[in-house]
């Protein structure tokens, strides 16, 4: 790196130290180099375009997945600036391209709001790129700048031929060095991310093509309804529980908000809220200002109507999001963003200006369409009534067995270690297999917890009603946390969650239930990276006097090839390994292979437990019609 | 996003919902494929045509003696 920084000028050190510090450890600007934050540069470049959009000088936004690998995001806005910086004495493009924490953003006047979330910028993706091409279209004319591995290959960008429209339009190729997982975009986790930004911003155009498949796929996201096509989007495999969606709007000096939200008849909350385009999956001040103004505005129809008597207690604020789906969007002028993902919404007096807002809204549009309020009153008072009688009957349990501990699960074997950073939870499919697995493990480090059988589907089952399985009940005390409102990440017990369960199809089974509780309930829990799947080997082969382990079919066929007449054996649960084989394979830290569980976009990920796990058979149906062909392998 | 003080293992990402799809694809089509649906020659499920036959092999039929279920089991 030396020999190549001498020929730069004093002065643009600095800026390549820069864009190198962001190659060296990306997972501080992009959070990891896996397939999240892969998909992350897109979404800083469209960001980018967004933020026109958000100034209102960009209708149309076009994101293209390349053949030959990149992405190509071109809008209509006004065209990044090519003139020269004060500062930097380059040309703003080149600024904005090679510096850290460069935009229009930082100072008010190009923009009101903007998703400045990361604040680094497309810098970011330039230094991740082989490969970048920015053209601008601006004041009638085409300029063109090239850039390798975050360089730019010439000065200044090129002044090219006469154009009638503004715009920019960036092409990247992801460096290969950076990302070694893997440099290929997800089509589907794309798709999601722009219908949403296309839902959150009314009217705004996103064309998505993929050239990459044999055939070309493309979708065109444009939203008239906004946030109410959003919460029917979301509802789609679900029965509304009344006909309109709640949709209201305000604005202060400083805040913009937008909320949509409508009950179903399922028992799950879908909440998400979004800061300036961001998805806050952490929640925040806005998140919290509406519940305590959903919950106090339902209690307050519900006492004038008498649906509440003066004798009953108040509805939960748990019992009022039963079957829930609710967006909501603010924009800030100055967002601070905070927790370990950034994703929470640090802005106090946000809390108190959607707090009032809603206050004063939501009771409006209750007492206007009273017929629905009621319905929606009713299954909370039902939500409330299955919450206590499930509170009843465990305390009876409880007071039966006489020894409530309130400590951990009889099932649990525990580490000894009390450091979460470094301690590992297996969950494991039947006692069969939690024999060898407790023989071998490490105990320091390494606890075992048994589920006996397939577990509740949570997604189909009240949450009283989830909690009073026994299985559901080992599985959140085991952890610590607690779940839902009372979550706490920072007490979990173990930073790492292995789902180990047999490598056959009623393992898959269980690791989709299991997935399905820790999203529903634990979802912190996958956003922070602590979720993992083991994978056990699915044969044992003998060649002579050596063993080897294979994990699936396409290991067997490769190993076939050296090995034509092996014989090989299937292990048909993990019982049958002994504590040696198991260790080696799958729970020794130095030769075991665990696959991090990541969601690069939580509305995708809400739609497929819905789909999977949720009441709609119709939608199942279909899935499992198109993808049959996808199946890994079949237990005849 | 990991503990970068616990160990220097690296862990290969897998995406929530390709994970989801491909075990719940795997489960569903198997149940489909050899447990859920009656074979349309004898109206038996697999589990169902598996105990009649072992009871079969076993001489277990209407004119024998009496016999628990768990035995046939």
């Amino acid at each position: 790196m030396t020999a190549t920084r001498d020929s730069y000028k004093a002065k643009d050190i600095t800026v390549l130290e820069g864009l190198e510090a962001v190659r060296r450890r990306p997972g501080m600007y992009i959070g990891t180099t896996g397939p999240r934050g892969l998909h992350h540069l897109i979404w800083e470049v469209v960001d980018n375009s967004v933020d026109e959009a958000m100034a209102g000088h960009c209708s149309k936004i076009k994101v293209t997945l390349r053949e030959d690998g990149g992405v190509e995001v071109i809008d209509d806005g006004r065209g990044i600036p090519v003139d020269r910086h004060a500062k930097t004495k380059k040309s703003a493009l080149t600024t904005v391209l090679t510096t850290l924490h460069a935009g229009g953003k930082f100072e008010q006047g190009a923009y009101s709001v903007s998703g400045g979330l990361h604040g680094v910028g497309v810098s970011v993706v330039n230094a991740l790129s082989m490969r970048l091409e920015a053209e601008v279209r601006r004041d009638g004319y085409l300029y063109s700048q090239e850039f390798k591995d975050g360089r730019p290959k010439s000065k200044d960008p090129k002044r090219l031929q006469a154009v009638k429209k503004s715009g920019t339009t960036i092409r990247f190729w992801p460096s290969t060095e950076t990302f070694t997982d893997t440099t290929e975009f997800d089509y589907e986790i794309v798709a999601s991310r722009l219908r949403e930004t296309a839902f959150l911003n009314r009217g705004l155009e996103i064309t998505l093509l993929d050239d990459r498949g044999e055939e070309p796929r493309s979708d065109i996201f444009h939203y008239k309804g906004g946030l109410v096509d959003f919460v029917n989007h979301l509802n789609a495999n679900r029965d509304p529980l009344h006909a309109h969606i709640i949709d209201i709007s305000d604005q202060s000096d400083d805040a913009e908000l937008e909320v949509a939200l409508q009950w179903t008849t399922s028992y799950t909350e879908s909440v998400l809220s979004f800061a300036n385009n961001i998805n806050t999956h952490e929640g925040g001040t806005h998140e919290e200002g509406f519940r305590k103004a959903l919950t106090k505005s339902i209690n307050e129809f519900a006492r004038k109507k008498n649906l509440l008597k003066e004798k009953d207690n108040n509805l939960t604020g748990e019992d009022v999001r039963e079957g829930l789906t609710a967006i909501i969007s603010v924009r800030v002028k100055d967002p601070q963003f905070e927790g370990q993902t950034k994703t929470k919404l640090g802005n106090t007096e946000i809390r108190s200006y959607v707090e009032k807002a809603l206050n004063r809204l939501l009771p409006e549009w209750l007492e206007k369409y009273s017929p629905e309020a009621r319905q929606i009153v009713e299954k909370c008072i039902n939500a409330s009534k299955a919450r206590e009688a499930a509170r009843k009957a465990r305390e009876l349990t409880r007071r039966k067995s006489g020894l409530e501990s309130g400590g951990l699960p009889d099932k649990l074997a525990d580490c000894s270690s009390r450091d979460p950073a470094e301690s590992e939870i297996f969950i494991v499919e039947g006692k069969s297999a939690a024999g060898p697995a407790k023989a071998a493990r490490n105990s320091e480090t390494q606890a075992i917890l048994p589920i006996r059988g397939k577990i509740l589907n949570v997604e189909k089952a009240r949450l009283a009603k989830a909690l009073q399985n026994n299985e559901v009940q080992d599985i959140i005390t085991a952890m610590g946390t607690g779940i839902g409102d009372d979550f706490d990440i920072s007490k979990a017990r173990y930073h790492k969650v292995v789902l180990l369960a047999d490598a056959d199809v009623d393992g898959a089974h269980i690791r989709t239930l299991l997935m399905t509780l820790l999203f529903r309930h634990m979802r912190p829990l996958i956003e922070y990276g602590y979720v993992y799947v083991a994978q056990p080997p699915l044969y044992r082969v003998k060649v002579g006097s050596s063993v080897y382990y294979l994990k699936d079919e396409e290991e067997l066929d490769e190993f076939r090839k050296d090995h034509p007449k092996v014989k090989p054996t299937r292990f048909k649960g993990l019982g049958e390994m002994n504590a040696g084989e198991l260790w080696d394979t799958t729970m020794n830290p130095e030769t075991r292979t665990l696959l991090r569980v990541e969601m690069a976009d939580t509305v995708l990920a809400e739609e497929v437990f819905q789909k999977l796990m949720g009441d709609d058979v119709p939608s199942r149906k279909l899935f499992i019609q198109q993808n049959a062909d996808d199946v890994r392998f079949l237990d005849i | 996003m990991t503990d970068e003080h616990t160990t220097t293992e690296s862990f290969p990402e897998i995406e929530i919902t390709k994970e989801m799809e491909a075990s719940f694809i795997d489960y569903a089509m198997s149940v489909i494929v050899s447990r859920a649906l009656p074979d349309v020659r004898d109206g038996l499920k697999p589990v169902q045509r598996r105990i009649i036959y072992s009871m079969f092999e076993n001489n277990i039929n209407p004119t024998s003696a009496h016999r628990k279920c768990s035995k046939v089991v």
